[in-house]
């Protein structure tokens, strides 16, 4: 079983820029997941004023947790917003690495000059190397 | 000392006394030319034609600079002005060397070839636009620079990293050696 | 990834920007049929960079959210500038009579070595902060002026005016 199932990337409105699922998934699923844990996101921040918060912390934790998966939420300062629907057992410690390093692929697809700003990113190479880092990410060991 | 050794340590010593910019906003002023041209005019083949047209001016501008601020004076041959061309030129004001290979035996024509460039930082070409030819302005430098030296080239890209290549390469093939527009 | 996480490509001379930059000068010259258009298309060509090199700088200097105009033209008139052209600018300033602010410089690499004439070639890099005002959320106009340093000398320096909306 894959550890990561969807990546998300989306603009400052909500549009949506990257969306990839992997392994054997059901996506229409995964991308409800996603519409519902862009909400959660969305009151997060607006809770800005909440001293446990550090306002310049771009990674939020998690969103939302199921029995099966997890959701992570991450915002970079030009509120585009990454999200990984993850298996319920993987680390905080992997997703944050992960986010951000799509974080940086995403400034790359952005500073090709012809992509245009605020459209669906189609990069080639995008969808190659968050493939990669998807399939990086092990599944934790169980204890027994 | 050989003769590459030597160009290496005038670049070195020529790009010292430079001012200076951090590659970034070359990289994406040209790639803002690029695609406001994309945009302006009808067609590819335009682009590259305004691009290559872009470049020729400057290569006859660098040129002079270049030779102002090493000192170099070279005559009309080939060989060492493609080093020049690449262990300075490309050094200063590109900050890579590329590589000359497949000399023909007359030593009138030679493939440079480069990998990465701050030309072209960041892009990817998209499928709409196979036939754009990013690095039409550098052939265009070359051949600008070379007239002014008193050589005229024909300037080829014969591959292309943004579409798929290892390296970009750019065939370099002397047509004729007129008079020099520097007199000695 | 490498090149956004962090600058590996070596600085290069000041005059290949300069050449490059002339030569879009020279193009949106002989496509402009007015000053005025010609200073539009300069400009418009700095926003389209703006609007993307925003992302760049932000990841690189790790910055977090500003939520003030004016800590917003702190960041670009330090952090951005000295990572675009080397240095910071020469200040920021803020006008409490219309709540408009200045960025300072007095000589900006679009100007160096260019002998332009009636257009000042800074418009450029006013498009380059408009264009991340814009991405950042802001929608100040900016205006690009060439002004007097102090009353007692003839020394000027470039202005670019954001001003309150």
């Amino acid at each position: 079983m894959s550890a990561i199932f969807a990546v998300a990337l989306v603009g400052p409105k909500n549009s949506p820029l990257f969306f990839q699922t992997f392994g054997d998934v059901v996506v229409l699923n995964l991308q409800f997941v996603v519409h519902a844990a862009l909400d959660v996101l969305d009151e997060k921040i607006q809770d800005e004023n909440r001293e446990d918060r550090r306002k310049d912390d771009n990674f939020l934790g998690l969103l939302q947790t199921t029995d099966r998966f997890k959701v992570w939420g991450y915002i970079s300062s030009t509120f585009h917003k990454i999200l990984i629907v993850a298996a319920e057992s993987v680390h905080q410690a992997d997703i944050k690495v992960m986010m951000t390093k799509i974080h940086a692929l995403y400034v790359d697809a952005y500073s090709n000059p012809f992509h245009p700003i605020g459209r669906p990113i189609h990069a080639a190479t995008m969808t190659k190397e968050v493939e990669a880092l998807a399939t990086a990410v092990v599944l934790p060991m169980r204890a027994v | 000392m050989s003769r590459e050794r030597n160009l290496a340590k005038i670049a070195e010593s020529t790009f010292s006394k430079l001012d200076k910019v951090h590659s970034e906003i070359f990289t994406m002023t040209y790639g803002a030319i690029v695609t406001t041209l994309v945009e302006d005019l009808d067609n590819v083949d335009e682009v590259n034609a305004q691009l290559d047209k872009m470049g020729h001016n400057i290569g006859e501008r660098l040129v002079d600079e270049l030779l102002a601020k090493t000192g170099l004076n070279p005559q009309p041959d080939m060989r060492y002005v493609m080093e020049i061309v690449t262990r300075v030129g490309f050094r200063i004001y590109l900050g890579i060397t590329p590589t000359l290979s497949n000399w023909n035996a007359d030593s009138t024509t030679v493939t440079l070839s480069f990998r990465d460039s701050a030309l072209s930082d960041w892009v990817e070409l998209p499928h709409t636009l196979d036939d754009l030819s990013y690095f039409q302005l550098v052939c265009g430098v070359i051949r600008g620079a070379l007239e002014m030296l008193g050589m005229k080239v024909k300037c080829t890209i014969t591959a292309d990293k943004l579409k798929g290549a290892q390296t970009t390469d750019i065939l370099v093939e002397l047509q004729e050696v007129m008079q020099a527009k520097f007199y000695n | 990834m490498e090149k956004t996480l962090k600058k590996g490509r070596p600085d290069i001379a000041m005059s290949s920007f300069s050449f490059l930059f002339a030569e879009m000068l020279n193009y949106f010259h002989s496509r402009a049929s007015s000053s005025d258009e010609l200073e539009g298309r300069l400009q418009a060509a700095g926003e389209r960079l703006g609007l993307k090199v925003l992302e760049l700088m932000t990841y690189r200097e790790k910055a977090n959210r500003k939520d003030t105009l004016e800590s917003f033209l702190s960041f670009i008139s330090n952090n951005v500038w000295r990572m675009l052209f080397g240095r910071p600018a020469d200040g920021l300033q803020r006008i409490p009579a219309d709540n408009s602010y200045m960025i300072l410089e007095s000589v900006p690499i679009t100007n160096r070595y260019i002998e332009a004439g009636q257009l000042n070639p800074a418009t450029f890099i006013t498009g380059i902060i408009i264009g991340m005002l814009r991405a950042a959320g802001f929608n100040n106009p900016v205006e690009t002026h060439v002004w007097k340093k102090d009353e007692s000398t003839n020394e000027t320096t470039n202005v670019y005016l954001v001003k309150s909306k």
